[in-house]
């Protein structure tokens, strides 16, 4: 195992304070950012271990052509890959229903669907009961709410639709990759912003979140969808 | 005709996602990358079954986050970063086995004799130090395996493949190396240190 003073001195051939990230890195470096810009990463790179680095194994990644002796296992991966795509396939009823021709056959559809529905007389003469965001209990699934997309500021709280029958909730938040951030629970759908995001968030860099809802024995009883949110940008 | 760029490829995709036109935009995207995140893995693991898994998992991961793909970076370097992290801190979950001598760095720029704590100030100072003598000391390759291996905790085996290493001993002997000409190298400026005093 390495002691204090090597993981100190490990430091030295880590990132520095002023390495940008890989996705900068080549931008500025490819002079899509302008030729200063480009001069400026490039003066960068010729002093920086690390960053000459990352842009030598960015360089390797993007490049399509493996060596001869990794051809064959490449291709053997390559064909496990097309095999087991991870696009999802559009059902045949969905081609069908995108097809433009048939575009106005289904809103026709949909018209006659909308009609018939008015005119049938409902069973119940009651007002639906219609309650507030605040009381609303759900049983199905946990609802994130906030925060969610672009946000022009850092946020304060979490905040998600409470669930019926959830004693209590696990927060986590990963980056894109979904190396871990931050995991926090709370008895409330609701819960500050810790110390630990706060830090990660800069501009642009975006996180991803979700709650998992648990009942009073500590059973998992519904996990959200995963949210995203970023500071700034478009 | 020019072909689409991987970021046109992806926003034809993102238009209209259930299209059949969307969808084969993704996949003649994610094809394009196929090989390529075939190699990486391979030369990570070293072993075709493990990096077929390897690989399904960052095709996986980088579809189900396609939606926070804002188009702030080129396709390939977002790509590259889950590819990159993923292998990582996999090989990290795997690794179980202890540093051997060739791997620990048993120099630095700290003055013992003087039994001082180093200051957070004197720290950076030392790591600032560290990376010009790394600069002016190492070659190009022993610069990228000291990397590789100390600050982005790459094994020795996945550094030989990843820079294509043939020689018998492969990153390991560019280690002994790179830690022969940092050792003195650190004598020299810490030579100059006392000296300066």
């Amino acid at each position: 195992m390495m002691d204090d003073r090597s993981r100190n001195i490990s430091e030295a051939f880590g990132p520095g304070a002023d390495c940008p990230s890989i996705e900068d890195l080549v931008l500025n470096i490819e002079g899509l950012r302008g030729l200063d810009t480009r001069r400026s990463a490039e003066s960068h790179v010729a002093q920086c271990a690390y960053c000459e680095t990352e842009l030598a194994m960015y360089r390797e990644f993007v490049s399509p052509e493996p060596r001869p002796d990794e051809r064959p296992h490449v291709e053997a991966i390559v064909h496990r890959l097309r095999q087991n795509s991870p696009v999802e396939r559009v059902a045949w009823w969905q081609r069908l229903l995108s097809v433009r021709i048939l575009a106005p056959a289904s809103l026709a559809l949909a018209a006659v669907a909308l009609f018939m529905f008015v005119s049938v007389p409902q069973r119940s003469s009651l007002p639906p009961q219609v309650s507030t965001v605040d009381d609303t209990l759900r049983s199905g699934s946990v609802s994130l709410i906030s925060p969610v997309g672009q946000l022009h500021q850092v946020p304060v709280f979490f905040e998600w639709q409470p669930l019926k029958n959830a004693a209590h909730y696990k927060i986590a938040v990963r980056e894109v990759d979904d190396t871990p951030v931050w995991q926090g629970e709370s008895s409330v759908p609701k819960m500050p912003f810790p110390a630990e995001v706060r830090n990660q968030i800069t501009p642009l860099k975006t996180l991803k979140w979700n709650v998992i809802a648990l009942d009073d024995k500590g059973v998992e009883i519904s996990t959200s969808t995963t949210q995203t949110f970023r500071l700034g940008g478009r | 005709m020019e072909p689409l760029s991987d970021e046109q490829l992806l926003a034809q995709y993102q238009s209209d996602s259930t299209s059949t036109a969307g969808v084969n935009s993704l996949d003649e995207l994610f094809g394009r990358y196929h090989s390529r995140i075939a190699t990486w893995c391979f030369r990570f693991t070293g072993d075709r079954n493990s990096a077929g898994d390897l690989a399904q998992d960052i095709l996986l991961r980088a579809y189900r986050n396609l939606d926070s793909f804002r188009g702030a970076s080129k396709f390939s370097t977002w790509l590259y970063t889950i590819a990159r992290n993923h292998c990582l801190n996999e090989a990290k979950a795997r690794s179980t086995r202890a540093h051997d001598a060739a791997e620990v760095l048993d120099f630095d720029l700290a003055d013992r004799s003087t039994n001082s704590v180093l200051s957070q100030l004197e720290h950076d100072e030392s790591v600032q130090a560290m990376r010009t003598l790394m600069e002016e000391s190492l070659d190009d390759v022993e610069r990228k395996v000291m990397v590789m291996h100390f600050g982005e905790d790459v094994t020795l085996e996945s550094v030989s493949r990843l820079l294509g290493l043939n020689n018998p001993s492969g990153a390991r002997a560019y280690v002994v190396s790179a830690k022969r000409k940092l050792a003195s190298a650190v004598q020299r400026w810490n030579a100059r240190q006392r000296g300066t005093r």
